[in-house]
């Protein structure tokens, strides 16, 4: 593979020797899936950030798999731009070939489950300067990534790039019999107490796997604060923000996850006050759930009791109803 | 026990005794506004109903009856009223809609009903 980019009339060549991968899966009934890649990105002087190469592989949960990634600089004699250039080799690199680092990896798939994906990993880090390994646990959300590993590089690359970096990235397969379909979700905003009632209505759309998010905007209740004779109304201004994310599964049912996060700030004062949670769940498509969501609880600041007896006898959910698109 | 807010309102509009303690909370009842304004209307419309046969049709009936016109405008009178009738009808049938609540704009009634567990799966401060 070959990716052109242009800078500064020089050649850099970042080779990426991979090991083909090793596998050892268990032997669970269905198989957890998740596709690990391990990322080389390069960092151009004054400029952005780009992946130059990288090595993936899907396993199934309890499976690894190892790489060998030789990064290398090649310093055109001529004054023709910056590339990259990736290749792969089955046998790992005896030594470090040239002053930017081979990075010999492996990591082992241990949980796969929608948005959370656990992985223990280890790195050497091989270079002219010495070596330098490391060993962790990862837990990303789909799609996210983590740094493992970072070196400047401005002197070694002839100044094209300023440093090159490692990075370890997961995210879950699509069954191909579900990866185009399309989910719709009802998903309502119930806020209710203190003799009012507000509801908001919002219809969202993903494909299988994809994240959509939500957000009510800022809505208005009015809280009877504190007891009598001494009782007293509040204006609170809430939030209710998250994402949904959701699979169809083989046997017809949906795989939902849902992250919410309910805030509260009052009209007249400067604090405000969130909590966060996700919650998976399995429902049949059609289906309505009522997810109810806690109130916050005060900051550490605030002192402040009866606004929140108040707050928190104002009952907020969310009520959702998912169902397949044709 | 409490009176429906539509029958409070419906029966002070009808000039029925009310008391004033179900009138007040009738008045803050959802919806309170808008059941007297179509309350106020339908009164409107009955008073204002001035619907009288055309001249064709009172040709084509005389033509009918002869010179009975006085029997033809008689049923054209019950004809108009079972119009009004219908009408009102139609109108009360909107008000309890009105008052019951637009499907469109309440949730589905849920099958199941999910618990946030703090310090489980639900959590103090904005999500990392």
């Amino acid at each position: 593979m070959r990716i052109g980019m242009i800078r500064n009339g020089v050649a850099l060549a970042a080779l990426m020797a991979t090991a083909g991968g090793r596998v050892v899966g268990d032997d669970s009934a269905v198989p957890r899936k998740a596709k690990l890649e391990f990322r080389v990105v390069a960092t151009w002087s004054k400029g952005a950030t780009h992946p130059i190469g990288s090595f993936s592989e899907q396993l199934e949960e309890g499976g690894s798999t190892t790489a060998n990634m030789q990064v290398r600089v090649d310093t055109p004699a001529d004054a023709s731009p910056c590339q990259s250039s990736v290749t792969g080799s089955v046998s790992p690199p005896a030594a470090p070939d040239g002053p930017l680092p081979l990075w010999q990896t492996e990591a082992t798939l241990r949980r796969a489950e929608m948005d959370d994906i656990q992985v223990d990993y280890a790195w050497r880090r091989r270079s002219p300067a010495g070596d330098v390994t490391h060993r962790g646990s990862a837990r990303l959300s789909e799609d996210g990534h983590a740094l493992l590993d970072f070196v400047p590089a401005s002197e070694a690359s002839s100044g094209c790039w300023d440093n090159v970096a490692l990075e370890l990235s997961a995210s879950i397969p699509e069954d191909s019999a579900f990866k185009d379909r399309r989910i719709a979700y009802d998903l309502w905003l119930v806020s209710e107490g203190h003799g009012n009632r507000l509801t908001r209505r919002l219809q969202l759309m993903g494909k299988q796997g994809e994240k959509v998010a939500f957000d009510y905007g800022t809505f208005r209740s009015k809280l009877t604060v504190g007891s009598r004779p001494n009782e007293r109304t509040s204006v609170m201004e809430m939030t209710t923000t998250g994402n949904i994310r959701s699979r169809i599964q083989p046997d017809g049912s949906i795989e939902i996850l849902l992250a919410a996060n309910r805030g509260a700030h009052p009209r007249e004062r400067d604090w405000y006050a969130e909590a966060h949670g996700s919650k998976k769940v399995s429902a049949t498509p059609g289906e309505t759930l009522r997810l109810e969501l806690p109130p916050p609880a005060p900051p550490a600041s605030v002192k402040e009791p009866d606004t929140f007896k108040a707050l928190a006898e104002q009952h907020v959910a969310l009520i959702l109803t998912p169902t397949l698109v044709d | 026990m409490s009176q429906d807010p539509l029958e409070v309102l419906s029966a002070f509009m009808d000039g029925e005794p009310v008391a004033p303690d179900a009138l007040a909370a009738a008045l803050l009842a959802p919806g309170a506004r808008e059941a007297l304004l179509d309350f106020a209307a339908l009164r409107a419309g009955l008073a204002g109903d001035d619907a009288r046969p055309s001249p064709a049709l009172h040709r084509a009936m005389s033509g009918i009856l002869g010179r009975r016109a006085q029997p033809a405008w008689r049923v054209m009178r019950r004809a108009a009223a079972v119009v009004v009738l219908a009408l009102a009808a139609l109108g009360a049938i909107s008000l309890e809609r009105r008052f019951r609540g637009n499907p469109a704009e309440e949730p589905p009634r849920p099958s199941r009903v999910i618990q946030f567990t703090p310090g489980v799966d639900w959590h103090e401060g904005a999500p990392r």
